[in-house]
Parts: structure tokens; C-alpha cells; sequence
């Protein structure tokens, strides 16, 4: 966006991530867990990436257990917004002996309708589609990391459109920035999905979505024509990091709290 | 060679591997036999996981499996073409390439998980996508592909690379060869800098066998890369390069002087005397040279020179738009600079096996030189130190 009025730059980036950090954390979204923003040593060939990214490590999830056959959809992967940590006695209160002992440790805080779960997200900048891309991944409370087959059926997306295969919109990938493999939601259609959000939000709502999607966005318009003030270019850029957020966010099963969207 | 002949080379193109069972999961008396096979440059090597599997299913431990390689101890990145990998890592460019296969200890840590050739196919998708969207700033020509032609066009390359499958395929895609000459916005380049530590260290004594690569001495980038890009210098491979990666060029550069001057908006009656005037005045250089002038498409290109000012300073008053000659309204273009760029010894930059000229313009790379994913896959191999 800086230059040729393409999406965001690697320092917008930046600056779009501490004003959603910002936001977040005025508003207590994550429940006192924080977004806190990366800086690792660029190597050589590196010049082209952020110059770190965004990390929300350890937020506690609540699903429903994983075996499809008594899933209870309205709880699954909904995060409550108040209260349901304190329903979990600290793990020492709690006996073992009920659960197999193969895997007692894993199923310390396993409940026979919901278990916890812990997302470590971040929010790494894409130089090929100039968006932001959120790499996560998952583990039970006792540290053991989700593998894919894990994630097939349990994520809410997957759930409501069941045709729909968990490849479509995820896919393990090497993390750019620490090398290893981690989950990611793919960043394909989303500068067109903002593109959407963004001009409808400006009024220039136009009835043929499909159209819209098909057909190459203007996308410079919606930011570029905000370059001007301070204060507009920083609701601008909140509201996009926002509206992005919700989307991906929700496809993890992370929502975002109503009062979040008065900050912009 | 003609551009054609060359791309049905590319397409051809194979290295003969020895694929030997790790000793560890051999379950029989008899070790088995080495399995030989040709794999196609442009494939990926997870495509052999079936015939390997046929072939060394007999001496395996019962139990699951899960098929991956290695080089020398390196686990092989399954989403990287062969030939990329086999240029990137196998040193010597010994033959047959010597690779062990596995199919129990699955490296997690290092290698992306992949069940089957379905894993390879979406990751081959996210690329072409990613692709299309560097070049034309939209994936949708891919995603409008039916699930037919996407199966097509994945057995094209799956099945041993056919050509022709692959561009009927792909024929509605904006990058297919039938639409020559539509303009990209940046060419997909997959960068691969390896710092060689067989190559690097300076002192003698230290074993050449004792230095085993991981792939913390690679640096592995998706990029775009501005086609046209005068101001900075992106036309080529060595500009690219230059951008990237500085300490890749001997420190023997000099400060040069000299810029090559593209002019558009010539008008018709004016002679190449009268312009070569106005262009030394106007940008205060010392000589104008080598004028080639067409007055037919009203271009001109020559070279300045100046005594006392830098390329760098010439370069940034013209792309500060000061580009309106008093006698007409010209347009002056930069051409990309013109610079003695040499490799520091032991540096190596590769392209689909093959070391280019640093002069190579990146627009004939994407054309002539990508994968079937649209990617020019660039390896850098260079002393250690330089990572």
C-alpha cells in the first residue's frame, strides 16, 4: 500500500498489529491474555519479511470431546466469554485415578463434554499476498500438540459446512519466521475478502457480491482514501486489522467481543 | 536453442536416485535390493512413496509407515521440486543421487506432515495460487478450475510430467503460454540461500565429512520481485541478487558514473545533436554517448557520464520526476544500470541446473525458466558466513 496502492506494506503491517494489540487488550478481549509483538533476528534473504510478528501464546479454548459421536454443537469450540476457567478446580484438587492411567495426564482436565485446550496464535505478515496470516497451533493441557487429524472435524468452520474439507482453508505450513511447521489459514481470498468488507462498510455496497469477488478489487481504494488524517487512517487501519481478525478468528473458534469494534 | 526447445528440455528433464532402505528398519536376513528410479526435475519426490513402498514393503517391520528421505542425514523437504533439491543440496552433482528412504520416525520437527500424494497436490494448489496472485493480483483463475481439470492438471505432473496435459490444463489460466506477453505485476520468485559450510570454512583442518547440513543453513523465501523496476535496479537476475543479498558481489565494484538513458516522446523533427544537448544540460553531466535514435517511434537510449556526480545521484533526479525536457515534453526512462557485477569466489546462483549470466532480464526467467507451480525457483549457494 505504501507504493502502489496494493495492500498492506510490511510496516503497515506493524503498525496495524500494535493498534490491534492495543485494542484488545483495552477492551479485555483475551480475558487477560495479551498480544505481544516478536521481533527475531532477520537473517540474510529475510529482508522482505516483517520485522516481527504478533503472539498470543497459551489462550485457553473450550471444545467439545473430539469424537464426533456425542458432540454438543452449541459448545463446541465456543469460547464463553466469563466464568468457565474458575468452573475448573486447579488441577491438583482433581483426582487422577478416574481417568485411564495411559492417558491421565492428557485427560487431567478432561471433561466428558468439553476439555481444554490452549491456542497459540500468530499474526505473521505475507509478503506474496500483503495481508496478514494467522499460523497457529494447539495443545492439550498437558503440552501434547494437536496433529492435523485432530484438527479435521472439531474446528466451528469445519462444522458448519460439512462438505467443506479442512484443506480449503487450512494447511500446515513452514512458519516463516521461526522455520518450523505450524498451522495456517490460508491467505488467498482474504485481500478480497476485506476488499468486500471494507467497501461495503464505505456505502459502495454493491448487490453482486459474486461479481465483486470475481472481478480484481480496487483494492488501494479503501485505505488510500484515508491516507489523509491521523485519526482516520488509525480507525482505518484497526478496522481492517478487525474485520480480518474476525474472520480467521472465528474459523478457529476465537470470536472477538462486540465492545472490540467501538474502539475503531 | 530456441525458448521452446528449452521448456520441452525443462519438462524432460530427470536425475537417475539410488533409493537405499535405512538399516535400521530392515526386518529380514538379506538386506533388500537398492531401488533406481528416474524422477522427473519439475516433480516432487513423494510421488515415489507408492513404488518405494512396493518395493521395501517385504523387509519392513510390520506396523504403520510413513514415507520420507533423506540426503547424508538431511530430511528432504517433500513440498520442494527434486530437481530444486537435488541442485540445492547434493554436492558434487554426483550420480546416481544417493538417497535413503524411511518409513518409520516420521521427523515432524523438520518436514511437514504428508499422508499421501493428496498433501503434495494442495500444497502444489497453495503455490500455483500464491503464484497468480504475485503475478495478476488474483488466485481466482486457479480456484474457478473445476475439479476435473484441477485432477488433470495434478496427474500432469504427478504421472511423470506431460507437457501437454498440462498446458491444456491450465489454458484458462492468465500465465498459460497461449497468452504470451500479459503484463505481470512481479515475478514469483521461491528463494533458496544456502550457506555451504563445506564450502565455507577457511581453516583445512576441519574434516569435510564431519559437517553434517540442516536446514537451519538454509533460508527458504516466497517472494515478489518488480519485473520492471529501473529505479532500483530489479530487471535482472544480478539486480535481484544485489537487492537481496549485497555481500553476494565482490567488494571490487567501483563507483561508477555512467547511467544508460531511455528516452519516449521523442517528437519527429528533432535530431539526435539537439537532444544530446538538452539531455547534458538538463541532468548537468559531463558527456552523452552511444545515442541510438529512432525518430519513427520518437525513442532514444544513450549512455551519461558525469565527472563529479554519482550514478546514484543522477538515477534519483530523474526518478524524481524533474523528467520534462525544456525543448519538448519528453519522458526519460532509467534503464536497468549497467554494473560489473561478479560473484565473491565459491558463490553460486542456480536456476532449473543451470548457472545463468546475472545479466538474465527476470521477465525471461518467469517465461522460460518456471516451474509448473509459476515460480522461478533461484538457489544461492555461498560461504557460510555470508548467511
Amino acid at each position: 500500500m505504501e507504493t502502489d496502492g496494493t495492500l498492506l506494506g510490511p510496516s503497515t503491517f506493524e503498525e496495524c498489529c500494535a493498534l490491534f494489540a492495543e485494542a484488545w487488550e483495552n477492551t479485555n478481549a483475551g480475558d487477560g491474555s495479551v498480544w505481544s509483538w516478536l521481533t527475531p533476528s532477520r537473517r540474510n534473504g529475510e529482508e522482505h519479511l516483517a520485522a516481527g510478528f504478533l503472539v498470543l501464546e497459551r489462550f485457553p479454548i473450550f471444545s467439545s470431546q473430539t469424537d464426533g459421536a456425542n458432540r454438543d454443537e452449541s459448545l463446541s469450540w465456543e469460547r464463553e466469554q466469563e466464568g468457565l476457567l474458575e468452573e475448573y478446580p486447579p488441577l491438583s484438587s482433581r483426582t487422577l485415578q478416574e481417568d485411564s492411567a495411559v492417558d491421565a495426564l492428557a485427560a487431567s482436565a478432561h471433561d466428558p463434554q468439553r476439555s481444554l485446550k490452549f491456542l497459540d496464535l500468530h499474526i505473521v505478515y505475507s509478503p506474496s499476498y500483503r495481508v496478514p496470516v494467522l499460523y497457529l497451533r494447539c495443545y492439550r493441557s498437558d503440552g501434547k500438540e494437536l496433529s492435523w487429524d485432530d484438527f479435521d472435524g472439531i474446528l466451528p468452520s469445519k462444522q458448519e459446512k460439512k462438505s467443506q474439507t479442512l484443506e480449503t482453508f487450512m494447511s500446515q505450513e513452514e512458519h516463516p519466521h521461526l522455520r518450523r511447521p505450524w498451522f495456517a489459514i490460508h491467505p488467498c481470498q482474504t485481500a478480497e475478502l476485506l476488499c468486500l468488507m471494507h467497501q461495503q462498510a464505505e456505502g459502495n455496497f454493491t448487490n453482486n457480491a459474486q461479481e465483486l469477488l470475481s472481478t480484481s478489487c480496487p483494492q488501494s481504494s479503501y485505505i488510500s482514501s484515508h491516507k489523509t488524517a491521523v485519526g482516520n487512517r488509525r480507525s482505518t487501519l484497526l478496522r481492517y486489522m478487525l474485520g480480518w481478525f474476525s474472520v480467521v478468528g472465528a474459523a478457529v473458534g476465537v470470536k472477538l467481543p462486540l465492545e472490540v469494534f467501538r474502539q475503531i | 536453442m530456441t525458448d521452446k526447445e528449452l521448456r520441452n528440455e525443462l519438462w524432460t528433464g530427470a536425475i537417475p536416485i539410488r533409493l537405499t532402505l535405512v538399516d535400521n528398519e530392515i526386518a529380514t536376513m538379506s538386506p533388500p535390493e537398492q531401488m533406481y528410479v528416474m524422477a522427473p526435475r519439475m516433480g516432487y519426490l513423494q510421488t515415489l512413496a507408492t513404488q518405494a513402498y512396493e518395493h521395501f514393503q517385504e523387509f519392513l517391520p510390520p506396523g504403520d509407515t510413513r514415507f520420507w528421505l533423506d540426503y547424508e542425514g538431511l530430511p528432504l523437504k517433500w513440498s520442494i521440486p527434486t530437481g530444486v533439491l537435488y541442485d540445492l543440496l547434493a554436492k558434487k552433482r554426483d550420480l546416481p543421487w544417493e538417497l535413503t528412504v524411511h518409513f518409520r520416525t516420521f521427523p515432524d520437527e523438520v518436514l511437514l506432515k504428508c499422508n499421501d500424494s493428496q498433501t503434495v497436490r494442495a500444497h502444489f494448489y497453495n503455490s500455483l495460487k500464491e503464484a497468480m496472485y504475485i503475478m495478476y493480483g488474483s488466485a481466482g483463475s486457479v480456484m474457478q478450475l473445476s475439479q476435473q481439470v484441477q485432477t488433470q492438471l495434478w496427474k500432469s505432473i504427478e504421472d511423470g510430467m506431460d507437457m501437454e496435459t498440462y498446458d491444456t490444463s491450465t489454458s484458462t489460466l492468465p500465465s498459460s503460454t497461449t497468452q504470451p506477453n500479459k503484463s505481470i505485476r512481479a515475478v514469483p520468485v521461491r528463494m533458496y540461500l544456502m550457506g555451504d559450510k563445506r564450502v565455507a570454512s577457511d581453516d583445512p583442518q576441519v574434516g569435510f565429512a564431519s559437517m553434517s547440513m540442516t536446514w537451519d543453513h538454509i533460508v527458504c523465501s516466497s517472494r515478489p520481485v518488480p519485473s520492471v523496476d529501473a529505479v532500483n535496479g530489479c530487471g535482472s537476475l544480478g539486480n535481484l541478487l544485489q537487492k537481496v543479498l549485497p555481500e553476494l558481489f565482490a567488494a571490487e565494484e567501483k563507483e561508477t558514473n555512467e547511467v544508460n538513458v531511455s528516452v519516449s516522446q521523442v517528437p519527429s523533427s528533432m535530431d539526435a545533436d539537439t537532444l544530446a544537448d538538452a539531455i547534458r544540460t538538463h541532468l548537468s553531466v559531463t558527456s552523452v554517448e552511444g545515442m541510438v535514435l529512432d525518430t519513427a517511434r520518437g525513442t532514444a537510449s544513450m549512455t551519461v557520464k558525469s565527472m563529479h556526480r554519482s550514478r546514484d545521484e543522477i538515477c534519483q533526479q530523474i526518478s524524481e520526476g524533474a523528467c520534462e525536457l525544456e525543448l519538448a515534453t519528453c519522458k526519460l526512462l532509467l534503464e536497468s544500470p549497467v554494473v560489473e557485477q561478479t560473484l565473491v569466489s565459491q558463490a553460486e546462483v542456480w536456476i532449473q541446473g543451470m548457472q545463468l549470466p546475472l545479466s538474465t532480464p527476470l521477465e525471461w526467467l518467469c517465461t522460460n525458466l518456471r516451474h509448473p507451480d509459476c515460480f522461478v525457483h533461484l538457489i544461492v549457494r555461498m560461504p557460510c558466513r555470508l548467511l
